[in-house]
């Protein structure tokens, strides 16, 4: 595969891609913004993936499965624990009283 | 003829993330629409990438690898899309709160 070409596809996955899901995880309530922690963790992915086949390192490898597991782990525990700012404001009400 | 191939299947899984990444920033119908647009870049875009990576890799082991993480993507994207709607969808009184809660 030409280097310039995936290069350029590199490229435009990053500011496609990267772009678009940064600005759905700066949106919004805290709900809202873990689909873009999701979606920036699988386009990061990807372009991990090109980069590492540009620099023609296979042991480069381990990033991106190391962000497979922890970005899938992480997702979850924010899921299980992001809260409304509602439901924040009661439990400082009731730990005040 | 197989580069031609590998460039084929990495723009396509390439097209494929930037629209979905491109529609979820600018649709505005709802979360729950929102969160629609995760599954085709875990399940489609990434594995069509590791295809196309997959053919120019020469070795076993890389293509070894390249295909466990694909996989993997593919089979903990979904999850972690469910979670997600569910999680939106007790924030927003649809579905009861866990009962360890």
């Amino acid at each position: 595969m030409s280097q310039t070409a995936l290069q350029i596809v590199t490229l435009v996955l990053i500011v496609g891609g990267l772009g678009p899901a940064a600005l759905v995880a700066c949106r919004g309530q805290a709900a809202e913004r873990l689909i873009g922690l999701e979606l920036v963790g699988a386009t990061l992915l990807a372009v991990m993936l090109l980069v590492v086949q540009l620099s023609g390192e296979s042991y480069e490898l381990i990033v991106p499965t190391a962000l497979v597991v922890l970005s899938f782990a992480g997702t979850l525990v924010f899921t299980r624990l992001v809260h409304e700012p509602d439901d924040e404001q009661e439990e400082g009400d009731q730990g005040e009283r | 003829m197989s580069v031609d191939i590998a460039l084929a299947l990495v723009c396509l899984g390439t097209a494929v993330i930037v629209l979905s990444c491109t529609g979820a920033a600018v649709i505005r119908s709802g979360t729950f629409d929102r969160v629609h647009f995760l599954t085709p870049i875990t399940s489609i875009g990434v594995p069509l990438i590791v295809a196309g990576l997959c053919v120019t890799t020469s070795t076993a082991l890389g293509i070894a690898w390249l295909a466990v993480l694909g996989a993997l993507l593919a089979a903990t994207g979904p999850v972690v899309e469910a979670a997600i709607g569910r999680r939106l969808a007790q924030l927003a009184g649809k579905v009861p709160p866990a009962s360890p809660q």
